[in-house]
C-alpha cells in the first residue's frame, strides 16, 4: 500500500515537473529531490533553492527588472526570495522573522519545499504562466512591451509607433492576399496544362480549388511545430490538474513532519521594534494546526463516504440485508450529524481565517502610498488598502470589529454547549433539579 | 507569368446601376484609342469576349425595381461596343421604399442566393480576380440596405478577395427624409466589411457640373458622367511602382496597399482635374506643373474642384523655429493626409515633377513618406483630356461631410423620428446606437490622426 502510494506520489510530482518545464521554468529538480527535500536533506536544499528563486523571478518578471540570479551573489538572492515570499504572505520564521538566516544553507530543504507549496497555491501562478506561454505561442513575433519612463510624450510616441506598425501589418496582409490570388491563378493554369497533356491523369479538383501538392512550405511546417508545442504545454497542464489533489495530500505530510520537528525548537521571541509595531497573531501556529486537523477530518470523512458508497453499491439485497440495516443511519440522525458537522466546520473556518491583522502590519492613520498595480495572477485579491504592510486605521478597525463579532458568536456557542451539558448532567443525577438563571 | 486581373463589378440600386453603366461607357470609349496594349489590358479587366467577338461587361446588376436595370441594359446594347450579360441581372417588382431596414433585413436575405449565384458566375469566369468593385448610394433603400447585405455575404464567401466599395453620398438638402439614417447604417456596417470606401458626394459633383462644366440644367446623367470619369481614371490601366514596364496586373491590390493599410482609416476621396466641358477643352492647354500645383492646394485646403480654392491654406513649413512656429503656421483648416495616390495620364507624363506631394508636412508624422505617397502613370491620354491628374486621398477631407451626416441623423434619432419604420423590419434602436458609436469612432480617429 505504501509503495503504491509512493509510486503515485512520484507520478504526481513528475507531472508537476513536466508542467513547469513546459512553462519554461528553469532548473527543475527531479521527483526524487522533492522526496529528499521532505526529509531535510542537504543536497535537496540546493535544488529546491534554485527552483524557488527561478519560480519567484518568473512570477515577478513583469514587475521588477530581475537580474539573472547567476550574476547575483547569494545574499542578494536570499533577500529577493525572502521579500518575494513575504509579499506572497508567507509567514514562516525564516522569511519574516527578526533573526533572518544570514546564509542560504541555514534554510532547510523542507522549509523551502513548504515555501514552494505556498507559492504554488497562492494566487494562480501556474495559470498565469500558462496564459503567458500561450500568448507567446499564438503570436510568435510579438514584441515585449517594456515600460519606459513616465511622461505624456512617450505614450504619444508609443501610439504613433503602434499606428505605424498597424499600417505595415495591414500592408503585409494586403500583399499576402495578392500573393494568394496569384497562387490560385497559377494552380488553375497548372491544372489546365496537366489536363491538356494527359486528361486521364487529372483528378477532380477540390471544391475550393486552391490546393497543390506542394503546399507544405516552410512557413506551414513552422506553424505546425508551434501548434504542437502549445499542445504539449496544455497536455502537461491538464495532467497536473488531474494529479494536483494528491500533491496537496503529500504536502500535508511534509507539513506534519515539519511540525513534529518544530515542536522541539524554541519559540520565537518578538522584541518590540523602535519604529514599527509588528504584531504577529499568537494563533498563527495553532491556526495552521487547526487547518490541518480540518483537512485530515475532511479527508477521513471523504474516504469514509467513499467506502460507504462502495459498500452500498456492492451489497446485494439478499445476502447482506441485515448488515445493511444496521450500518445505515436513519434519515433524521443523518441530518443531525450533518448539521453538527457543518456547524463545527463553520466555527473552525471563522476562527481560523487568517485575518489581515494576523499578518505583520504597520498601522498608520494617513493614506497609504499608492498601491503598485496588482499582480496579474492575484485576481481574487480583495481591494483593500494594504500596501507592503501598511494598514489604514479604518480598515484595521473594521477587521477588529469583525473579529469581535466572530468571538462573540463563539462565546455564545460555548455558553450554549455548557448549558446543554449542565442540563444533561443534572438530568442524570437523582434528586437534583436544575434551576436555570432568570433570563434578562 | 501573370495575366491581367479582372474586376467584377456589382451595381446596386438605382444610383449604382446608373453609375455603373456610365462607367463602362467611359471605359469602353477611353480604350478605343490607338494604343492596343492599353485596350487589351482594359478589355481583359472589365469585359470578357463572347464567341461572337462581342464584349460583355463583367458586371452584375441588382435592383428591387426593374426600370433602371432595363434602361441600363438597353443603353449598353445600343452602343454597339459592349453590352451586359444576358442573365447577369436580378430585379424584383417592388422597391425598398428608401428603407435601409427593408433592404438589409428583408430583401437582402430573401434574394441572397440568386445574387450570390450571379456573382459567382462572374468570378469563375475570371482567370484571376483583381477584386470586387461595388457601386451604391447610401441614401436609398436598395443600394444601401441590400448593397450592405450583399457585401456582407460576399465578404463571408470570399474572405481573401479585395472588396472596394464606391459609395455616393446624397445631397445635403436631399429629397429622402431618412437619407441620413440610411447613410449612417450603411457606412457603419460597410466599414467593417469593406477594404476601402471610395466616396463621391452629390453636392461636390453637382458643383463641378455647374461651375466647371457650365451645364445649365444638370441632370442625373451629367452627375453620373463626372463620377464615372473620375472612377475610370483610377481603374484604367496604369504603370505603378510595382510594374513599371507593363500595365499593373493588380490594380485594386496596389491601390489598397498604398492607401488603406490601417484598419481604422478606410475612407478615400477622389479629386480629378482638369474637369471641363468639351467645348472649353478644345481651347485649353495644360501643363503638368500647373495641374499639380492646383491639385496639391486642393488637397491641403480640402477643395474638391478647381474653382474657389483657398490659397491661403498652407502646410506648416519645416523651416519655422520649434514647435510653436509649426502650430502657428498651420492653418486651422489644413487637411492632414495619411496617404495619397497620384495618377497621371497623358502626354509627357514622365516630365511631371511630383515632389510637392512628398512634403512630410502634408502627412501624419508616424508614416514615412515612402509609405504615404505613390504615383501611377500612363502615357495614354484619358477620355479626351490631353493631360489628366487624379488624386486618391486618405485624409481628413471627408470629416466635415461625414460629421454633418451623423449630426443630422442624430438630431432625428434624438426624437426617434421615423425609427419605427426601421424597427418594424428588424433594426432595433440598439443597432442605431451601435452605428452611431462606430461612426463617432471613425470621426474621432480621423480627427486625432
Amino acid at each position: 500500500m505504501s509503495r503504491e502510494k509512493s509510486v503515485k506520489v512520484k507520478e504526481v510530482i513528475t507531472s508537476l515537473c513536466k508542467l513547469l518545464s513546459a512553462l519554461s521554468v528553469e532548473s527543475i529538480p527531479t521527483a526524487e529531490a522533492f522526496r529528499r527535500a521532505k526529509f531535510n536533506r542537504k543536497d535537496a536544499a540546493v535544488d529546491m533553492w534554485s527552483l524557488l528563486s527561478r519560480l519567484l523571478q518568473r512570477a515577478f518578471a513583469l514587475d521588477c527588472a530581475c537580474r539573472d540570479s547567476k550574476d547575483q551573489d547569494f545574499d542578494v538572492q536570499l533577500l529577493f526570495v525572502r521579500s518575494a515570499l513575504c509579499h506572497f504572505g508567507y509567514g514562516a520564521p525564516w522569511v519574516v522573522g527578526s533573526r533572518p538566516p544570514s546564509h542560504i544553507e541555514e534554510v532547510g530543504s523542507r522549509d523551502l519545499l513548504l515555501a514552494f507549496g505556498w507559492v504554488l497555491s497562492s494566487g494562480n501562478l501556474l495559470d498565469f504562466l500558462l496564459a503567458e506561454k500561450i500568448a507567446q505561442g499564438l503570436t510568435p513575433g510579438q514584441l515585449d512591451v517594456v515600460a519606459h519612463g513616465p511622461g505624456a510624450d512617450t505614450t504619444v510616441k508609443k501610439d504613433q509607433v503602434l499606428q505605424a506598425l498597424q499600417w505595415q501589418y495591414g500592408k503585409l496582409r494586403l500583399q499576402w492576399k495578392s500573393l494568394l490570388s496569384a497562387q490560385e491563378e497559377r494552380s488553375k493554369f497548372t491544372h489546365r496544362v496537366i489536363s491538356n497533356i494527359s486528361p486521364s491523369a487529372v483528378c477532380q479538383p477540390h471544391a475550393t480549388g486552391s490546393h497543390h501538392s506542394n503546399m507544405t512550405s516552410a512557413a506551414l511546417d513552422k506553424e505546425l511545430e508551434r501548434i504542437q508545442a502549445l499542445n504539449g504545454i496544455l497536455e502537461a497542464y491538464l495532467d497536473w490538474k488531474l494529479h494536483e489533489p494528491l500533491f496537496w495530500c503529500w504536502m500535508d505530510s511534509v507539513i506534519d513532519s515539519s511540525l513534529t520537528d518544530a515542536s522541539e525548537e524554541e519559540p520565537v521571541d518578538w522584541p518590540p521594534g523602535e519604529r514599527a509595531v509588528t504584531v504577529r497573531c499568537p494563533h498563527g501556529d495553532e491556526t495552521r494546526r487547526a487547518v490541518r486537523q480540518l483537512d485530515k477530518m475532511l479527508l477521513r470523512l471523504q474516504t469514509e463516504l467513499r467506502a460507504r458508497r462502495i459498500e452500498q453499491s456492492t451489497l446485494t439485497l439478499t445476502s447482506q440485508g441485515g448488515r445493511q440495516g444496521a450500518s445505515r443511519l436513519s434519515e433524521s440522525q443523518r441530518m443531525e450529524v450533518e448539521k453538527k458537522v457543518s456547524g463545527y466546520l463553520e466555527g473552525l473556518r471563522l476562527t481560523n481565517t487568517s485575518a489581515i491583522t494576523s499578518r505583520g502590519f504597520l498601522p498608520c492613520i494617513q493614506d497609504p502610498q499608492p498601491t503598485k498595480p496588482p499582480h496579474r495572477f492575484h485576481t481574487g485579491e480583495p481591494g483593500l488598502a494594504v500596501t507592503a504592510g501598511k494598514l489604514q486605521a479604518s480598515t484595521a478597525l473594521n477587521e477588529l470589529r469583525e473579529r469581535e463579532a466572530v468571538l462573540q458568536w463563539q462565546l455564545e456557542r460555548l455558553r450554549q454547549n455548557m448549558r446543554v451539558e449542565m442540563q444533561r448532567q443534572a438530568s442524570t443525577m437523582e434528586g437534583m433539579v436544575l434551576i436555570p438563571p432568570l433570563k434578562r | 507569368m501573370s495575366t491581367d486581373m479582372s474586376v467584377v463589378s456589382l451595381q446596386l440600386g438605382q444610383c449604382g446601376n446608373q453609375i455603373g453603366h456610365e462607367l463602362f461607357s467611359v471605359i469602353s470609349d477611353d480604350s478605343s484609342g490607338p494604343n492596343r496594349k492599353y485596350k487589351q489590358c482594359s478589355d481583359e479587366r472589365f469585359f470578357y469576349e463572347t464567341s461572337t467577338g462581342g464584349l460583355v461587361a463583367r458586371s452584375v446588376l441588382v435592383d428591387m425595381e426593374p426600370k433602371v436595370i432595363s434602361q441600363a441594359i438597353a443603353k449598353a446594347s445600343k452602343s454597339g461596343r459592349w453590352r451586359y450579360g444576358d442573365k447577369a441581372h436580378f430585379s424584383q417588382k417592388q422597391g425598398s421604399g428608401n428603407n435601409w431596414a427593408n433592404g438589409f433585413c428583408v430583401h437582402g436575405p430573401h434574394h441572397e442566393e440568386a445574387v450570390e449565384d450571379l456573382v459567382r458566375m462572374e468570378m469563375e469566369r475570371c482567370d484571376r480576380l483583381a477584386g470586387i468593385f461595388t457601386m451604391m448610394s447610401v441614401a436609398g433603400g436598395t443600394g444601401s440596405g441590400v448593397g450592405t447585405y450583399i457585401t456582407q455575404r460576399l465578404r463571408d464567401l470570399y474572405p481573401n478577395s479585395f472588396i472596394l466599395n464606391q459609395v455616393t453620398w446624397p445631397y445635403g438638402a436631399g429629397e429622402v427624409i431618412v437619407q441620413n439614417y440610411n447613410s449612417v447604417l450603411t457606412l457603419s456596417h460597410l466599414y467593417q466589411l469593406s477594404d476601402a470606401i471610395l466616396v463621391h458626394e452629390n453636392d461636390t459633383v453637382h458643383k463641378i457640373c455647374s461651375r466647371l462644366m457650365n451645364i445649365k440644367h444638370i441632370s442625373i446623367s451629367d452627375v453620373n458622367k463626372v463620377i464615372a470619369h473620375q472612377l475610370a481614371s483610377v481603374l484604367q490601366p496604369a504603370y505603378t511602382a510595382d510594374s513599371t514596364c507593363h500595365y499593373s496586373t493588380n490594380p485594386i491590390g496596389e491601390l489598397l496597399s498604398s492607401l488603406v493599410c490601417h484598419p481604422e482609416y478606410k475612407l478615400l476621396s477622389l479629386c480629378n482635374i482638369p474637369q471641363m466641358s468639351s467645348t472649353s477643352l478644345a481651347y485649353s492647354v495644360f501643363n503638368w506643373p500647373g495641374l499639380l500645383k492646383h491639385l496639391r492646394q486642393m488637397l491641403i485646403a480640402s477643395a474638391r474642384m478647381e474653382e474657389g480654392i483657398d490659397w491661403t491654406v498652407s502646410a506648416p513649413s519645416a523651416v519655422t523655429s520649434g514647435g510653436e512656429g509649426a502650430t502657428n503656421s498651420r492653418h486651422k483648416s489644413f487637411n492632414l493626409s495619411l496617404a495619397n495616390l497620384l495618377i497621371l495620364r497623358g502626354k509627357d507624363v514622365s516630365t511631371a515633377v511630383t515632389d510637392g506631394f512628398k512634403d512630410p508636412a502634408l502627412y501624419v508624422p508616424w508614416l514615412k513618406t515612402e509609405n504615404s505617397f505613390s504615383t501611377w502613370t500612363s502615357p495614354v491620354a484619358f477620355n479626351g483630356y490631353e493631360k489628366s491628374a487624379t488624386l486618391v486621398s486618405n485624409s481628413q477631407s471627408l470629416l466635415k461631410p461625414l460629421d454633418s451626416i451623423v449630426r443630422k441623423a442624430w438630431n432625428m434619432f434624438a426624437s426617434r423620428a421615423y425609427v419605427h419604420q426601421y424597427t418594424k423590419f428588424g433594426i432595433s434602436e440598439e443597432d442605431f446606437l451601435d452605428s452611431f458609436t462606430a461612426l463617432e469612432q471613425i470621426i474621432s480617429s480621423y480627427t486625432h490622426v
